[in-house]
């Protein structure tokens, strides 16, 4: 997928804010870190459900970020996701570290509502990312239920495909076609692209 | 199933977090095959990556704890190391010492040490070890023997109970090949395992003293063309 051309002015300004990380400008990092933490961390939390390793988890990814802003190819992606896979990645490897890993996977899954989406949020965000959560909210609720729980399990769990297959009873190529169907059609409604 | 389908569910996989090791391996023979300019690869890798990363949107925003900020901006922006340290750095990290038989030692590409003769062991094979973890990864690998090194630079420390450890995949079976910690962000480890048949190294973080398979992604990887 190329982006050659910045989809919103959202995209543009993220792109401004990591070109003047480049340049070492600490207001620049502050500005990314004001924007996103609030979701990253909803995200980490999500996952590891612990609040200090979440904490710790969008430190760190952040860090990366500051460390290496030329990390971020233009033509690949938008900034929002190459920063939230950054998060998710270290969140997902926290997960799998910790030893009461299965207890918490089976305590993510047996709650995988991620809650109504609320504009009174306490939290304040901007009206780019709320409208985002709701595109977003919206096209898992189109997957079917048995593609939207793979998703559930394998990104906000943090569970890998064999724990998945194992948890359900199902052989690995079905979660993995089951996986592959779900990233299509969420390809398409975020996206746009079928293919 | 052709090699594209079965990229693409892979693809859809890892980029969801979800993919074991074994798959993993998997994933990069058959990436490696096709090339690393292959658009259809590119393409799927792209599009995956990117509906993925807004998934993380769906969760609701949580409030920044006071002073979280103001510490990670102390943590990234940290005063210039002291002068000794510099070179200790510099050193450690532009330098692999190697012995060649009786001979002597040799240094693998130094950078900043003038002076110093260097050259590249006769049959030294350099990887790059790439991938979501901080810092700089090498191996220097001599397939045939058990004397390859590791070099890391500006590592992540690891969690307290846990060591870094390196594995060595034949096809889709890792094998374990050494645990190491960093020191201020610098590892120089020998690795005592023969590299040779191997198609890929990968790193990954366990609980100390090492795990026999890997219990989490690796967040470096390298391919090893054969030789």
């Amino acid at each position: 997928m190329r982006v050659d051309e910045p989809a919103d002015l959202s995209e543009a300004r993220d792109r401004d804010l990591i070109e003047r990380i480049r340049r070492g400008e600490e207001e620049a990092f502050r500005g990314l870190f004001r924007r996103y933490a609030p979701p990253a961390l909803g995200l980490a939390k999500r996952v590891v459900r612990e609040a200090h390793l979440a904490e710790e988890t969008v430190q760190e990814a952040f860090l990366s970020v500051w460390r290496n802003p030329g990390g971020f190819d233009p033509s690949r992606g938008s900034v929002r996701s190459w920063l939230m896979t950054a998060v998710h990645n270290r969140a997902v490897d926290a997960v799998r570290r910790e030893e009461a890993q299965r207890r918490r996977a089976e305590d993510a899954a047996a709650d995988p509502d991620l809650g109504p989406v609320d504009p009174g949020h306490s939290v304040v965000e901007e009206i780019g990312l709320f409208q985002e959560r709701v595109a977003v909210r919206e096209a898992l609720e189109k997957l079917p239920p048995e593609q939207r729980r793979v998703i559930e399990l394998m990104y906000f769990g943090g569970q890998s495909q064999s724990r998945i297959s194992e948890r359900l009873g199902l052989p690995l190529g079905t979660v993995k076609s089951r996986t592959l169907l779900a990233m299509r059609r969420l390809r398409a409604e975020l996206l746009g692209m079928e293919r | 199933m052709n090699d594209h389908a079965t990229i693409e569910e892979l693809i859809a996989v890892r980029s969801l977090g979800g993919l074991d090791a074994g798959d993993l391996a998997h994933l990069e023979e058959l990436m490696a095959a096709h090339g690393p300019g292959c658009p259809e690869c590119g393409r799927l890798r792209d599009q995956y990556a990117e509906v993925a990363g807004r998934l993380a949107f769906a969760v609701a925003p949580e409030e920044i704890p006071a002073g979280l900020e103001d510490r990670l901006v102390r943590r990234a922006i940290r005063p210039p190391a002291r002068r000794a340290s510099r070179r200790l750095v510099a050193g450690v990290a532009a330098a692999v010492i190697l012995l060649a038989g009786g001979v002597g030692g040799y240094l693998l590409a130094p950078r900043n040490s003038a002076g110093v003769p260097g050259g590249i062991l006769p049959h030294a094979h350099v990887v790059s070890l790439t991938g979501s973890g901080a810092g700089v990864m090498t191996l220097a690998l001599t397939p045939g023997t058990s004397r390859s090194y590791l070099i890391g630079t500006g590592l992540s420390p690891v969690p307290r109970g846990h060591v870094y450890e390196l594995w060595f995949f034949h096809g889709k079976t890792p094998l374990p090949a050494a645990t190491f910690t960093p020191t201020e962000g610098l590892a120089l480890v020998r690795v005592p395992v023969d590299a040779k048949g191997v198609s890929l190294a990968a790193v990954t973080i366990e609980r100390a003293p090492g795990a026999s398979k890997p219990t989490t992604q690796p967040i470096y990887t390298g391919r090893i063309s054969a030789s």
